[in-house]
């Protein structure tokens, strides 16, 4: 048996291919085994599909079991084949073995289920059964339907009612709105409160709570127009009352009210109620009130108040419209507001009404209005638009007022200032104010003018006004305003400014405290005025009158001298008194002769004195000094030549001095030092010098010299540092002196006895920055 | 006797007096008029201020020299001034005894401004017979301020 399955493949016998001789019938074996194999292999597969297909299929298993039998018969024709030329008979009986078990258990298998398969309904008894089923469906879809149907009717019902019910209480709730809106309460005919809606809790302020059982006459502390008894009878009487009432809130505010009272009667209770409804009228009252109040002040307005619509007609025409134009009411309303407009202002009128519908807020004109008659009335016009309530202009009012009389006062008060003004432009006045609290400063141009300040600069506020002013007067300004701040008293000082320009300047500055009612200052109001003019003046005029002073004391006193002299020596000579007068006749006639011929010298030197500044310009033309000096050394040519004097000179400047003025100085200063030389070769040096931007001229010696001491008493008038040896009457130096002042320089001398001596002067040049 | 009663009697004139003056015919009239009203002391005269300080400190050309009780003093003078004078001889310790009488043609208000501190002041005159009188006023004036009036 081993060796069966050992040698199952072995090809130990003879193929078939052997026996069958005939190449055909061979063939005709494989083609018709080769076909049955085909078939019985499709046959399966088609078995098995069906199996999957119909799942529903009963005894699928005896589908399964006959495809294993035909898979069976075709693997033995395959095998049939094969023996053909391979002859692997034992394999050939196993495959037929198996395939004949196969087939024996299906017949078996199949003969033993025949019952069982035989009971499977036919197709023909599905469809009957079929139809008995579709019969009876259609039968119960129908009862099915009719049930639907009366429920839906139902439901139907339903919805409606839900939804009229839902209506009920929508209009019930709107009710209960408005019935809330109306501040409404129910009461007892004896005014117990016994429904508080929430309308009455809004106005009054009590709760539900608090209001119901409550007497509501009393809650509300109500006030009848009339006894409580007739209107509950009128009420009574018509089921209804109406009337105004005055009740009180609950924090103690007073309401006025329009009430309105209904009787309700509940036959099945028996009872009474009364719905009692109040509407709070106070505003409209107070804006009737106030409505009425206006139209009073309309009326009584001393202004005329008119009323014109869109289209320019009068609407409304108060008293005084009446009496201001001469024009009734009745005559006015309804007709165009252009009669009161003379008619070269229609186009004003016009663009009145344009400018007031336009802006939002009152405008105001001044122009003019003919009253009845065609008189002219100065006239103020305020404009302002009319608005309904969604804004829109309706027309607009107007108020007139008769400015005749203001006109002429503001005219007078125009020309009294222009006349002010010219006044304090013609004084050239700066005016300035200070407010005291908050240190502000309102100046004028003429004020920073003076001030050095820009025209367009800002006032400066205090106490900056005190740094315009020089330091040497400044405290005395802030004394005397702080007086003024804090005593009320005027104010009235003379500063120099600091010159902010680089003009220092005189100002006399005056001033008043403001002060208000409560006594306090509130404020300085005052005046400055430019007084250097005056100050340089009052300089010059001081120099003058002391030079005034001099010519007068030497008048009186040194002219007087000489004169005395001579009238004592005569005096002497006639009188004989003198026991010595023998020999001193000869000598007091020289005497009298000495003192008259220096009497008429000094007359001589004091016209000469008092005529140096003759002719003097206010502002002289450049003078070239080189040429003064040219015609000086000329006059004193004889002089340089008698002393054998050496003169040398520096290449001298353009002066802005009058030459005859520069050629006194030159020729007195040379002259005395020729005069008063020494007896070595005298040496004169006319020369120039820079000083710090001044120019100077200077005349030096080397003469007997003058000491320190009597610098100063050299330039005195008939002042004489010499006796008697040297002529001269002492004037030279005064003269020098007082020319040099005139042109506001100095002059003065350096020397040394026995040194030679310098005299220094300034001068005015083109350019020192004097 | 003679010498201890001299030594015992006041002098009615100062021994001593100095003329400041630079005006010649002022100054012989001035001596003149001393000597008319008694004076027989000593005086010099110097014609101007610095002379005359000179001389009372016995600078140069005055060393040694005596000092004036008295000094008639002018007011305008050429290099020092009476009033420098003036002020001189009372800042000086030594010579606050020397009593002095302004003697100008100025007005006396000026006089009295310029030499407040003088002791009197007299003015020059254009007439004889008031310079005549003037020696005697100014003696007396110096007896007064010397406690030495009768």
């Amino acid at each position: 048996m081993v060796n069966f399955f050992a040698q199952l493949f072995s090809t130990d016998f003879m193929p078939h291919v052997y026996c069958l001789r005939f190449p055909g019938l061979v063939w005709l074996h494989a083609t018709s085994d080769g076909l049955i194999a085909l078939a019985y292999f499709l046959i399966p597969l088609a078995l098995i599909r069906l199996v999957q297909r119909r799942q529903d299929l009963v005894f699928h298993w005896l589908f399964v079991l006959f495809a294993v039998f035909i898979l069976s018969c075709g693997a033995t024709h395959v095998i049939s084949i094969i023996t053909l030329w391979h002859p692997i008979y034992r394999f050939d009986a196993l495959v037929k073995i198996i395939t004949a078990l196969a087939s024996l258990l299906t017949a078996v298998l199949l003969i033993r289920f025949i019952p069982q398969i035989s009971m499977l309904p036919s197709p023909e008894q599905w469809r009957l059964s079929n139809e008995e089923l579709k019969a009876e469906i259609s039968q119960r879809k129908s009862v099915e339907a009719a049930m639907r149907s009366l429920n839906a009717d139902l439901e139907q019902r339903v919805e409606d009612r839900t939804k009229e019910l839902e209506d009920q209480n929508i209009r019930l709730q709107d009710l209960k709105a408005a019935w809330d809106l109306a501040h409404g309460f129910i009461r007892t005919l004896d005014s117990r409160i016994t429904f508080w809606c929430e309308g009455s809790e809004q106005l009054y302020g009590w709760k539900k709570e608090e209001a119901t059982g409550k007497s509501s006459h009393a809650l509300l502390q109500t006030q009848f127009p009339k006894p409580l008894a007739e209107i509950e009878e009128e009420l009574l009487e018509k089921g209804s009352w109406q009337g105004e009432l005055a009740h009180t809130t609950k924090s103690g505010s007073r309401l006025q009210v329009a009430a309105h009272w209904i009787i309700r009667r509940d036959e099945r209770a028996g009872s009474v109620s009364v719905i009692e409804v109040n509407n709070d009228i106070t505003d409209r009252l107070r804006a009737e009130e106030a409505s009425r109040r206006l139209a009073d002040i309309v009326g009584s307005s001393k202004d005329a108040i008119i009323g014109i619509n869109r289209d320019g007609i009068v609407t409304s025409w108060n008293g005084s419209a009446e009496l201001l134009f001469g024009y009734q009411e009745e005559e006015m309303i309804g007709q165009t507001v252009q009669r009161l407009t003379p008619s070269p202002l229609r186009d004003e009128e016009l663009r009145i009404f344009a400018d007031a519908s336009s802006s939002l807020g009152a405008q105001r004109y001044e122009t003019v209005r003919l009253a009845r008659g065609g008189k002219v009335i100065d006239v103020a016009i305020t404009v302002s638009p009319i608005r309904d309530s969604r804004g829109a202009v309706m027309g607009t009012s107007m108020i007139l007022r008769d400015i005749s009389e203001s006109k002429a006062q503001e005219e007078a008060v125009r020309v009294s200032e222009e006349r002010q003004r010219l006044a304090v432009d013609a004084g050239q006045i700066g005016l300035w104010y200070l407010d005291v609290e908050s240190g502000r400063s309102i100046w004028t141009q003429r004020c920073k003018e003076l001030h050095g300040l820009k025209a367009d600069s800002p006032a400066p506020d205090y106490p900056d006004p005190l740094e315009l002013i020089h330091a040497d007067d400044r405290e005395t300004m802030r004394q005397a305003l702080s007086e003024t701040i804090q005593g009320g008293s005027d104010l009235a000082v003379e500063y120099r400014t600091r010159g902010l320009d680089f003009r220092t300047k005189w100002i006399q500055c005056r001033g008043r405290a403001q002060i208000d009612p409560s006594g306090k200052v509130k404020g300085v109001h005052g005046t400055v005025i430019d007084l250097t003019a005056r100050r340089e003046m009052e300089d010059k005029l001081r120099r003058v009158n002391t030079e005034l002073e001099q010519f007068a004391y030497a008048a009186a006193h040194d002219l007087q001298e000489p004169l005395r002299n001579v009238a004592l020596a005569a005096e002497m000579v006639k009188a004989n008194a003198h026991s010595l007068r023998e020999e001193r006749e000869p000598s007091l006639l020289n005497v009298m002769i000495d003192n008259a011929k220096r009497m008429e010298a000094m007359v001589k030197d004091l016209l000469a004195y008092s005529r140096s500044l003759d002719a003097a310009e206010e502002q002289p033309d450049p003078a070239d000094a080189n040429l003064v000096l040219e015609t000086t050394l000329q006059n004193l040519a004889a002089g340089i030549a008698e002393k054998g004097a050496e003169i040398t000179r520096d290449p001298l400047p353009v002066v802005l001095m009058q030459p005859n003025h520069l050629r006194q100085i030159l020729q007195n200063l040379i002259g005395n030092a020729l005069k008063y030389g020494a007896q070595r070769p005298l040496k004169i040096h006319i020369g120039v010098k820079d000083l710090y931007g001044d120019v100077l001229l200077f005349v030096r010696d080397n003469g007997m010299g003058i000491s320190p001491q009597f610098h100063d008493r050299a330039f005195g008038m008939f002042k004489r540092l010499h006796d008697g040896s040297v002529k001269g009457t002492g004037i030279g130096l005064a003269v020098c002196k007082r020319i040099v002042e005139h042109y506001g320089g100095r002059i003065w001398i350096e020397s040394q006895t026995g040194e030679g001596a310098t005299f220094f002067f300034t001068v005015p040049s083109t350019s020192g920055n004097r | 006797m003679s010498t201890s009663a001299e030594a015992i009697a006041p002098p009615l004139t100062p021994p001593h007096i100095l003329i400041v003056e630079d005006n010649p015919l002022d100054a012989e009239l001035t001596r003149w008029s001393l000597n008319e009203a008694g004076f027989n002391g000593e005086l010099v005269v110097v014609g101007d201020g610095l002379e005359a300080v000179a001389l009372m400190r016995g600078e140069s050309p005055f060393e040694n020299h005596w000092i004036p009780e008295l000094v008639i003093l002018d007011l305008n003078l050429r290099l020092m001034d009476g009033p420098e004078v003036l002020q001189f001889i009372r800042d000086t310790p030594n010579l606050q005894k020397i009593r002095v009488a302004i003697l100008s043609s100025s007005p006396e208000y000026i006089m009295r401004t310029k030499a407040a501190k003088a002791d009197c002041y007299f003015s020059k005159s254009s007439s004889l017979d008031v310079y005549a009188s003037i020696g005697k006023r100014i003696l007396g004036c110096y007896r007064e301020h010397s406690g030495l009036a009768s």
